[in-house]
């Protein structure tokens, strides 16, 4: 018997960033709120973006206002100009958005569903589950575990796919936290010796991040690297 | 003699055609990672003894539809992990004296005539499958 250690990264999340100029590419989200920016290109992990109009200045086109309350009304889109009033906030469908490295760049009002950006504009983008947010490994597959620095300790897993390649979990977490880090790890492989379960060692859902033994360490973000990299595990 | 568990899987098939279904043992479990927010991939050793083409049974399984729900956010989605979940309890779930065959998901719908599934049908969660063997 043995236990399966489970893995959630900061998902869903939202996160935003101010225009500093009038442009469509927007500046790169921070790292502290969605993990490692290099290679962050998933648009299809993006549910939703808005965008609030510091002063009316942008120009955006008609777009069905999609509200964060409800994620699967069927969205349509047309070339018609909608009114952008100071602090008005509309919604693009990100689909159609260009995403690469942390960096979104947004369609322009001349296309369906555009917008374009004016200087103080807030872009928010909303992450869902998707490719890699979460995984799950058998204890048998951990390798060990290595202190990065004073706030970040990386998890080696056997790849999942096979190659030489390991998995890899990468941690931040307060400082000279490693020994308390390396306890959890223990405990979660541990626990409940006769029967083998299920462990949520990290869950960063929901902007609520939660871990074994929170009282003794503080983890706050998990990026994965997995041997599929940004292509994906799929086989 | 240890005693193993053996992970059977069956596409919505007739289970007469290539990948129609296969079975792994429990201890061949490399992992399992989320594709999507409706489909979680399941991972295992190769059958083809180079280990390094992992074979995988990829699960489709419900969105969230509505942050009411679950009064969490709309964007996140819980059922993987209760497929996974209910994959570990069953992976782990060899007893003595039981024949430690243990259904994941069935989906086969070339029944024997007056008889049922080949046992349990699995996580009700899944609602369709995908097998690849390379």
């Amino acid at each position: 018997m043995e236990n399966y250690l489970y893995f959630r990264k900061n998902r869903p999340v939202s996160a935003s960033v101010t225009l500093p100029a009038a442009r469509q590419n927007c500046p790169a989200f921070a790292a502290a709120d969605i993990g490692a920016i290099a290679g962050n290109d998933n648009i299809s992990e993006i549910a939703a973006i808005s965008i609030k109009s510091l002063d009316g200045g942008g120009t955006g086109n008609y777009t069905v206002l999609f509200t964060p309350k409800v994620i699967t009304p069927t969205l349509a889109y047309s070339s018609v100009a909608l009114p952008v009033a100071t602090n008005s906030v509309h919604w693009v469908e990100p689909s159609s958005q260009a995403y690469e490295n942390g960096i979104l760049t947004l369609d322009a009002s001349g296309a369906a569903g555009g917008y374009t950006l004016d200087t103080g504009d807030i872009v928010t983008a909303y992450w869902k589950t998707g490719l890699e947010t979460a995984c799950l490994y058998p204890v048998s597959a951990l390798k060990g575990m290595v202190a990065a620095s004073d706030t970040s300790t990386v998890l080696h897993f056997a790849s999942i796919l096979g190659d030489a390649t390991d998995d890899v979990l990468t941690f931040t977490h307060g400082s000279l936290e490693f020994e308390a880090f390396a306890k959890m790890i223990n405990d979660a492989c541990n626990a409940y010796p006769n029967d083998g379960r299920i462990i949520k060692v990290y869950d960063g859902h929901d902007g609520v991040v939660s871990h074994l033994n929170q009282n003794d360490l503080s983890v706050t973000l998990m990026e994965y690297a997995s041997e599929g990299g940004a292509a994906g595990m799929a086989t | 003699m240890k005693a193993e568990n053996y992970l059977y899987f069956a596409v919505d098939g007739d289970n007469d055609t290539d990948k129609d279904c296969a079975m792994f043992p429990a201890s061949n479990f490399r992992g399992a990672v989320t594709m999507s927010s409706t489909t979680v991939e399941f991972f295992f050793t190769p059958q083809d003894g180079t280990g390094t083409t992992a074979n995988g049974v990829l699960m489709t399984h419900a969105d969230i539809a509505s942050n009411v729900t679950d009064g969490s956010s709309p964007y996140g989605n819980d059922v993987h992990y209760t497929v996974m979940e209910k994959f570990c309890q069953l992976a782990s779930a060899n007893r003595a004296n039981t024949n430690n065959f243990t259904v994941v998901k069935d989906l086969n719908g070339n029944l024997p005539a007056n008889e049922g599934a080949i046992s349990a049908t699995g996580l009700s969660e899944v609602t369709a499958l995908a097998i690849t063997i390379d």
